[in-house]
């Protein structure tokens, strides 16, 4: 059970003037339960490649693998596929239409052909998962707070109950308490019903707390694809695709360079916490 | 089908028909519009099809990209031939139950046809040359003497500008929402006529949300860098007619007044 690339290229206006690779030759296997962070810079393709993951594009070369199963074979059912494999947008909340918030969320539940009375079931429990409480239910999706909105926008992918969830800057735009919110939500998903989470994201601190595996991607290319510690062990490569480690990272080079005997590699502040109170205790 | 419409897109290279000044753009487009109806003979149209064809090979706009915008106008190009075939009143050459098709008919229908595809690749061509800026600069100042009958020529062509910018914007928010529901288990291309209808319903409501958020944003933030509409604005690349521009006026003048000669150029053979 997983998802796998095979030398995936995606050509804009292919034989034009303007011809460009949006994504070149990308290879990759991501296994079942794991949380990968995808990180790179505007315009690198981040977007592109994860509509290919659940065949809302189609690639100029290569495929992409789902249980073993070529997506873009002919007679594969795309539509059953959307269903195992949850998309959430960019800004998702702009694609909310409905009068009231509940039938919005049924929304994807009733197109993968379930009951009403299932579809309501399970849109009520993705509405409980993301924190929206049911007196906001009958209200329009309209005249929610920007992070609400958000939330019922992410709930009615969750209500489809995806076996693998992918999101694409899913804090864009949000304060602080809104990122953390959805930040949490999406880490309670990754553990509670075992998902497969692909975070994109171009804040490094967002991704290096919660992804074991993260993948760069510059200008199209795949630049790496490793856990954390590995991946912002290159923050010098990194800075090249104008990206940066987390804040943490670099404070632990710089309390390594005054001396003292400190994990250079750290990425996130519960590490940090734990090595500052080694030392402190040597 | 969404991605097919060309009117209000760029095409970026340099050419001759590229570097033409928007006004001599305009007025070809004019022309050659005209012309398609000024004439009704054959020849007329033989020679259309060459003016129309030399201009694409000067304008390096690759062929396919022009006729791109045909797809877009293929329902209305069937209708309007099939209306000119059946029903117009002529000598009778089969028939079909209660339609019958005229001979009269089938040649209307065939130069109907040529007229709009050509209407269309011909205003195409124009925008695929012109950026949206220029091709509002040149609406505005070839029509500035409207001025004086009180018609707010600025404000039609900051209109105009901005409704030519918003076309590309929509498309690709269209194409976004589409994507978006489509990975929510939507299907846009599959069912009856009124099951396709109601599959609209959540890719035309995110749209107006977003096309009236956005309009309301454009016009903050005009506001906020006191935009007051055109009086005493000055242009940053004034207009400025070259050689090439009374070389293509000169040739337009030509074209224009040979089809208006082909009206009156009989061949007997039709």
């Amino acid at each position: 059970m997983s998802i796998r690339a095979e030398h995936l290229s995606y050509i804009y206006n292919e034989g034009t003037v303007m011809e460009t690779y949006a994504v070149r030759d990308i290879s990759f296997e991501i296994a079942d339960g794991s949380f990968v962070g995808l990180i790179g810079h505007t315009g690198s393709g981040k977007s592109t490649l994860i509509q290919h993951l659940n065949g809302l594009m189609k690639p100029s070369r290569g495929t992409v693998y789902y249980n073993d199963e070529d997506i873009f074979a002919e007679g594969y059912d795309l539509k059953r596929l959307r269903g195992h494999v949850g998309l959430v947008f960019q800004y998702p909340e702009y694609q909310l239409f409905e009068e009231d918030v509940l039938t919005d969320v049924m929304f994807g539940p009733k197109n993968m052909g379930l009951s009403e009375e299932e579809a309501r079931k399970r849109a009520v429990e993705a509405l409980h998962q993301v924190g929206i409480e049911d007196e906001v239910f009958v209200r329009s999706p309209f005249e929610l707070s920007g992070g609400q909105k958000r939330r019922v926008a992410v709930a009615g992918v969750i209500a489809m109950e995806p076996a693998v969830l992918i999101l694409d800057e899913p804090t864009a735009g949000l304060d602080p308490e809104g990122r953390r919110e959805i930040l949490g939500m999406v880490s309670r998903l990754h553990r509670e019903r075992q998902m497969t989470v692909i975070l994109v994201s171009h804040s490094m601190d967002d991704v290096a707390e919660y992804a074991d595996r993260i993948m760069v991607l510059n200008h199209g290319e795949l630049a790496y694809f490793d856990t954390p510690r590995e991946v912002f062990r290159h923050h010098k490569e990194l800075e090249t695709f104008g990206l940066s480690a987390p804040e943490i990272t670099y404070l632990a080079a710089e309390l390594a360079d005054a001396g003292f005997d400190i994990d250079r590699d750290i990425s996130t502040v519960e590490e940090a916490k734990a090595e500052i109170l080694r030392i402190m205790g040597s | 089908m969404i991605r097919d419409i060309t009117i209000g897109q760029y095409y970026p290279v340099d050419s001759v028909i590229h570097r033409l000044d928007p006004r001599t753009k305009l007025a070809g487009t004019m022309v050659f519009l005209m012309s398609l109806f000024v004439t009704s003979s054959p020849v007329g149209y033989i020679l259309a099809t060459l003016v129309l064809a030399g201009c694409i090979r000067l304008s390096r706009v690759p062929f396919k990209f022009i006729t791109r915008g045909l797809r877009a106008i293929l329902v209305i190009l069937l209708l309007s031939v099939s209306f000119n075939i059946f029903l117009t009143p002529g000598e009778p050459i089969f028939r079909l139950g209660f339609l019958k098709v005229t001979k009269e008919g089938l040649l209307l229908a065939g130069f109907m046809a040529l007229r709009l595809v050509y209407l269309v690749i011909g205003s195409s061509l124009m925008t695929l040359t012109t950026t949206p800026t220029q091709l509002t600069d040149g609406l505005e100042r070839s029509l500035r003497f409207l001025n004086r009958f009180g018609v707010p020529v600025h404000d039609i062509a900051m209109m105009m500008s901005i409704a030519l910018r918003f076309i590309p914007i929509l498309v690709e928010e269209t194409d976004k929402i589409m994507k978006a529901q489509t990975a929510r288990g939507a299907d846009f291309d599959s069912g009856n006529l009124i099951q396709r209808a109601k599959a609209m319903i959540p890719l035309l409501v995110p749209l107006f949300v977003s096309a009236f958020r956005r309009a309301s944003d454009l016009a903050l933030a005009m506001e906020a860098r006191c935009y007051h509409g055109g009086e005493g604005r000055t242009k940053m690349h004034p207009l400025q007619y070259e050689h090439r521009d009374r070389v293509a006026y000169i040739l337009m003048l030509v074209y224009l007044l040979v089809m208006i000669a082909t009206r009156f150029i009989r061949i007997p053979v039709l």
